[in-house]
């Protein structure tokens, strides 16, 4: 076999992911030479062309499917911050009622404002989830979520008829998250994300309670989500994705949990750049133009993308994958 | 693929000229080909590498099937079969058939 034909081969092959030649270049070219046939001095243009549409292949594997094992921790640390997120916004939620309550007694009715805040049953059933998640109880933290979304998924329509778009369109969001943690709820998954954070479980939780208990409570009115708005919302999401990235990056669990995440958190502030025409009623129309919807599909793509294309490079860096 | 593994595990080049065999010559399977298909079966858990070998200075990995491979095979050759019957059945209700 000529010393041409396995160099020509093996120029080929530098064509595929540095990780993927350190565990497959040997073995490719063995088999290669194996199946040339005699006295050939260069590939066969079929041969190039299949090596170039699997080093194709190989590099977007690279870039855009994670290690199995790290996807699957990831998911497992998902299926934990998520119920976490929840109670925080649950805690914001009731933190409101008892802030009005606190400040104007007398004259606050809490009938008046859970009526006000139509979603709170949603709430209280992620709320317990989450408490369902901390205990290890994954089907009944399961079961409450199935049963928030469905209670939440029910009520928004009304909230539509009754406010404006921009309801809708952030009560998407929650329908958004409410959805991944029914897919994410699963024993295997909640044992596996305990494992991981079990330790740090108990106090995220409260922090997650004490932050959205803030939020609806001392910061009500100053809240200071409120101020972000247009291009000030792409901002902060990729100012806050970039600095969860470089720490997340470091760990295969983190790479693989960052992009999801990314595009959930671009997808949840973007919703929040739509609300360009302040609370108006349904009569106003829609509130948001084809063109915003459009930009809103985008962002969580262009977000995971960006992301993914991060923690590839990050990847490479620290030379974990093999 | 899973077919040239049934009978044992085997090395790269094995699993080419085996499938050319299979197929009695209608299917060469280039190597770019074989080493995405390998990954794609490795990453569902139905192909493993049995053991690794050093031949005249170069590394030659062999391959196995999986329990999930086996049944997996099992289950599409009953598939495959069960329709290839009703069609031969069809065929000769038809007179069309042999």
């Amino acid at each position: 076999m000529s010393s041409e034909l396995e160099a020509a081969y093996r120029r080929l092959l530098k064509l595929y992911p540095p990780a993927y030649r350190r565990r497959r270049e040997a073995e490719m070219l063995d088999v290669l030479l194996q199946s040339t046939p005699p006295g050939r001095r260069r590939p066969a243009v079929r041969d190039a062309a299949d090596l170039l549409r699997g080093a194709a292949r190989a590099w977007l594997s690279w870039l855009f499917v994670p290690d199995p094992a790290a996807t699957r921790d990831g998911a497992a640390m998902l299926a934990i911050g998520l119920p976490l997120l929840h109670t925080a916004m649950a805690a914001t939620v009731f933190a409101r009622a008892f802030s009005g309550f606190v400040r104007f007694p007398g004259v606050w009715s809490m009938h008046a404002y859970l009526r006000f805040a139509w979603d709170w049953p949603a709430w209280l059933l992620w709320s317990l989830a989450a408490g369902c998640v901390v205990v290890g109880k994954a089907r009944a933290a399961r079961l409450a979520s199935v049963l928030a979304l469905a209670l939440y998924v029910a009520l928004l329509p009304q909230q539509y008829a009754r406010f404006n778009a921009d309801i809708l369109a952030q009560g998407f969001v929650w329908i958004g998250t409410g959805t991944c943690l029914v897919l994410l709820l699963t024993p295997t998954r909640v044992a596996r994300g305990r494992s991981l954070i079990g330790h740090f479980l108990l106090p995220a939780l409260v922090t997650a309670v004490a932050l959205g208990a803030t939020r609806g409570g001392l910061l009500e009115g100053r809240d200071p989500g409120w101020a972000f708005h247009g291009p000030k919302v792409v901002l902060a999401v990729v100012v806050v994705a970039s600095l969860a990235a470089v720490f997340a990056v470091r760990t295969p669990t983190g790479r693989a949990v960052v992009p999801p995440a990314g595009a959930l958190a671009a997808f949840s502030v973007g919703i929040r750049a739509l609300d360009t025409r302040g609370y108006g009623m349904p009569s106003d129309g829609p509130g948001v133009s084809v063109q915003a919807l459009a930009r809103l599909a985008a962002l969580p793509i262009v977000a995971f993308v960006s992301l993914r294309l991060l923690v590839a490079i990050a990847e490479r860096w620290s030379g974990d994958r093999s | 693929m899973l077919t040239a593994l049934a009978a044992g595990p085997q090395h790269g080049y094995g699993i080419v000229k085996d499938v050319e065999a299979l197929s009695q010559g209608e299917m060469t399977l280039r190597v770019g080909t074989l080493y995405g298909a390998l990954d794609r079966l490795a990453a569902d858990g139905l192909v493993e590498v049995e053991r690794e070998e050093i031949v005249d200075s170069r590394l030659r990995r062999y391959y196995r099937l999986t329990d999930a491979g086996a049944q997996r095979l099992a289950a599409d050759a009953t598939r495959v079969r069960r329709q290839a019957g009703i069609a031969l059945r069809r065929l000769r209700a038809s007179g069309a058939g042999a």
